[in-house]
């Protein structure tokens, strides 16, 4: 299966580029809301070209994690760090400028601007970089577009209104953002949410093929894209980090399997024991 | 109570049309390329404009000269309003400020109309980035209250000063004084021409920054400000920028009016004349170039026209508001835009 080649794949590439800097690095990370603790003391380190997915049963802290690192929020206590540099006190433009592109967990797209243009408005930003006096020449923004829109499969809908595509099809929409920016860390929020199977079949691939380019955190509730796609997987609990290793370790991993996998498998339901994957 | 930056972002920031009630989803995108069909509307406008004073009787002309200077304050306040997507009830202050900021300096430190018009532009940009910087702090309900508040201090400013100001009452700006290259101000024709250069500089202008990057980030604001700070914006100070603008532009029409009509007092501060824009923008079309002189043309021949029909004029305008509202949600430029010239800028 896809998932034995995969692990092959990445127990290889993941131990060499351990002694470069990593792209992302987290340390203590904390937050806490009004005396909940949300994310306690998570150390992750993502080095570069790794595929990262962070899994964990709802509620476990994953979408606050992400805040965190993008810097919708404020940590309680720990740091960020990105390519070496803290960036714990930068605000979330300010991250995303340094190369970060993020997706929502529920999709946020501009919804009464054609598909074109929301993809403008993150090549323009892009361009211009850190450098506030740099424009992108129109030209340059239009092949950047088309070529994100064609990566995601979206080239016939230039001209539609974001709001009127499907909503899988607002889902790429949002992947084609992130990838205009040309990120080293791309950070997606259950991307694959209300994608047709065929379009995440097209997702897997397409994030195979980006590894090859970027960095990229996944946070994932699809098991099988998880499986098909991490190089590595960190598993959240309650807000700590529970487990890291390979997908074939953590499949292994018994704490994991209590933790997670026994109790909220692949598909969303009530609460059926199933303990082994196809 | 929580600090202001965890208040919750569930306050619908509604776009402009949707203060009129247009359903979200219907609307059209903005246009994706203002190509040279923009440009020939706008010159077209312009040509128009220059015609009129030929063609129109000097009762429409005069009045069409205070149109123009009034449609500068409705474009200004289109800036943020229309574009970026904050409703502002203050903007009176930044037209006080230019009216002020020249009257005075005419008045009480002899500047002439040059110098004075160059001071009102600073004084309004600086009490926009002073004012803009500290409500900017808010956002929705509060940003609206802020804003009226920031105004009504300025009201009351202008009132209690009114050993300078004549307060209610105001002052004339002397004939002698409103000159500029040596060409007379009160002088009808110039008058006329002098608005018209005014109106055509903020409309070019406008139509230019609206479509450029800048412009569009605007936009993107307004639509998805998340998404907008998460592709890389620094939406806070984007938002000051354009209430600089605005403020700026809304000054410029300030000064203009009292250099041009040589009156200056309180009424131009009050809350009235925050509301007055809000109105001719949302008729004209919000986040259009051309709304802004649409809505107010449109708005003072109604009251014009209503006016002469009976003293409850007032009621006859409030009929035709909220007929517009009920079948022009987007305003006529906007509605325009959605039927029948999607590109509009």
């Amino acid at each position: 299966m896809a998932v034995a080649t995969g692990t092959i794949g990445t127990t290889g590439t993941a131990t060499e580029p351990r002694t470069a800097t990593p792209v992302l690095e987290t340390r203590g990370l904390s937050k806490s809301f009004g005396g909940v603790d949300a994310v306690i003391d998570v150390d992750i380190s993502v080095p570069e070209h790794e595929v990262r997915a962070l899994i964990g049963p709802n509620g476990a802290g994953k979408s606050t994690f992400t805040g965190l690192v993008v810097g919708r929020m404020e940590p309680t206590r720990g740091s960020v760090r990105f390519d070496g540099r803290d960036i714990t006190a930068l605000a979330a433009h300010e991250r995303i400028r340094l190369g970060i592109a993020y997706t929502f967990q529920i999709t946020s797209v501009f919804a009464e601007l054609d598909v074109r243009e929301n993809v403008a408005l993150a090549v323009r930003r892009a361009v211009a970089g850190l450098n506030l006096g740099r424009r992108a020449r129109p030209r340059q923004v239009r092949q950047r577009v088309d070529e994100a829109l064609e990566r995601v499969g979206l080239q016939a809908r230039t001209a539609t209104l974001a709001g009127d595509l499907a909503y899988g099809h607002q889902r790429l929409l949002e992947i084609a953002m992130g990838l205009a920016q040309a990120p080293r860390l791309f950070i997606m929020d259950e991307p694959t949410q209300g994608l047709a199977p065929d379009e995440t079949e097209r997702f897997v691939a397409l994030v195979r093929e980006l590894s090859a380019s970027t960095t990229i955190l996944l946070i994932e509730h699809n098991m099988p894209v998880v499986m098909a796609c991490a190089d590595r997987i960190s598993v959240l609990e309650a807000g700590r980090l529970l487990a890291e290793g390979t997908p074939a370790e953590i499949r292994a991993n018994e704490a994991v399997q209590a933790a997670y996998l026994g109790r909220e498998v692949p598909v969303d339901g009530p609460d059926v024991g199933a303990g082994g994957s196809p | 109570m929580p600090a202001l930056d965890e208040w919750p972002d569930e306050w619908p920031d509604k776009r402009p049309d949707e203060w009129l009630g247009a359903r979200s989803g219907e609307r059209p995108g903005e246009p994706a390329v203002n190509g040279a069909r923009g440009w020939l509307l706008h010159l077209g406008v312009l040509g128009v404009l220059v015609l009129a004073w030929f063609v129109l009787p000097p009762y429409h002309t005069g009045n069409l000269a205070r149109i123009l200077v009034l449609s500068v304050y409705a474009a200004g306040f289109n800036i943020v309003f229309g574009y970026t997507g904050l409703l502002s009830l203050g903007h009176a202050l930044f037209f006080a400020a230019g009216l002020y900021g020249l009257g005075l300096s005419i008045q009480h430190a002899g500047l002439g109309a040059l110098p004075a018009f160059g001071l009102a532009l600073g004084f309004s940009a600086l009490v926009a980035a002073v004012t803009g910087y500290l409500a900017l702090r808010t956002r929705g309900v509060a940003f609206m209250i802020v804003t009226l508040m920031f105004a009504q201090t300025g009201y009351l400013v202008v009132l209690y000063a009114a050993r300078w100001t004549r307060g209610d009452e105001g002052f004339v700006i002397a004939r002698g004084a409103r000159s500029l290259f040596g060409l007379d101000l009160a002088d009808e024709r110039t008058r006329y021409f002098a608005a018209l250069i005014l109106f055509a500089i903020v409309f070019l202008g406008l139509a230019a920054i609206v479509t450029s990057g800048f412009g569009r980030a605007l936009v993107a604001i307004r639509e998805n400000e998340e998404r907008a700070r998460l592709l890389g914006y620094d939406v806070q100070r984007i938002k000051w920028l354009a209430v600089i603008l605005s403020g700026t532009v809304s000054g410029a029409a300030g000064a203009a009016y009292a250099l041009l009509f040589g009156y200056a007092g309180a009424t131009f501060a009050s809350v009235q004349y925050s509301i007055l824009p809000l109105l001719w923008v949302l008729l004209g079309g919000a986040g259009t170039t051309i709304g802004p002189l649409i809505g107010t043309v449109f708005m003072f021949y109604l009251v014009d026209f209503a006016s002469e029909i009976t003293d409850a004029y007032l009621l006859l305008v409030g009929l035709a508001l909220i007929g517009l509202t009920l079948f022009l949600p987007r305003g006529i430029a906007g509605e325009l835009r959605r039927r029948a010239l999607p590109w509009l800028p």
